[in-house]
């Protein structure tokens, strides 16, 4: 059992969250001007990283709120939490 | 033209059970109202508490109640709002009276959840089987409210008193699940004596 910390409840259970793939994914300003191949990476390429890697949650059977959460996908060790629109916590160097 | 007699249904029509020291039946209906708005806003904040005759900036996962209302944390810009004295539409209108236009909403959602009380000695254990959080009252004092999972259903657990006797809110469709699923646990304890 894997014990997540939301930002707005506390530790819950992890089978409480879902998880939304990569957060920090801004959507390009200039649309119009954007080739195929920059939709193509906006739309469809992530990091893919084994280490570190930050990413968007739900607390779907909690609060219903997104936030952001680092993880390290090798040992699913989740580092830190935080509200979206925050910057990225310093999780101490790891990769 | 045949004259209309509603008749007020809960989903469970207030069943009861009674056995394996756990006490459980379906609460009476009252109006459920979802508040959301900028809980920080000082004056919003005090009009919507004068309404509600209750405060309404309480804390994370906390709830405040007295004779006629209570004021649920759902989040920090959401809260549900009971009232036991008040028709549904009587308290939406009121609240909404006090809410400013495009930047708040108020939401009836009496149709759409029960509350299920659980008591009796062993009603922590027959909980615990069905929710990953942990209803220990070093965990869930009294006056605690925690959105939570209980089998697949999303639900409201809310620790009424330290008898103990607690409040599951669940969504009207999921209520006899939820029923049936407290049922099963009670009667295999009666089954399987357990410390």
């Amino acid at each position: 059992m894997i014990l997540i910390n939301c930002p707005y409840c506390g530790e819950r259970d992890q089978t409480e969250f879902a998880c939304h793939g990569e957060a920090h994914i801004a959507r390009p300003t200039d649309t119009a001007s954007l080739t195929d191949e920059q939709w193509g990476d906006y739309v469809f390429f992530r990091t893919n990283p084994k280490g570190i890697h930050y990413e968007r949650w739900v607390h779907v059977h909690g609060c219903r709120r997104w936030f952001n959460a680092v993880r390290h996908t090798v040992q699913d060790e989740i580092l830190a939490t935080y509200e979206v629109g925050a910057p990225r916590p310093d999780v101490g160097g790891q990769q | 033209m045949a004259e209309l007699n509603p008749v007020l249904h809960t989903p469970l029509q207030h069943a009861t059970f009674h056995g394996a020291g756990v006490v459980m039946g379906e609460n009476l209906f009252c109006a459920k109202v979802i508040v959301r708005g900028n809980f920080d806003d000082a004056q919003l904040t005090s009009r919507l508490s004068e309404q509600a005759g209750l405060p309404v900036n309480v804390a994370a996962n906390t709830f405040v109640e007295n004779d006629s209302a209570a004021v649920f944390w759902l989040g920090p810009d959401e809260r549900m709002i009971y009232s036991y004295a008040k028709e549904p539409q009587v308290l939406l209108a009121e609240l909404r009276s006090v809410m400013p236009a495009g930047r708040s909403s108020a939401v009836d959602v009496s149709d759409y959840y029960t509350t299920i009380r659980v008591g009796g000695v062993n009603a922590r254990k027959v909980l615990s089987a069905g929710t990953p959080f942990d209803v220990h009252g070093s965990n869930f004092p009294e006056g605690s409210c925690v959105q939570t999972r209980f089998g697949t259903a999303s639900v409201m657990l809310v620790m009424q008193d330290s008898s103990p006797a607690f409040d599951i809110q669940v969504r009207w469709s999921f209520a006899e699940y939820v029923w049936r699923y407290l049922r099963r646990v009670a009667e295999f304890r009666t089954l399987t004596p357990q410390s």
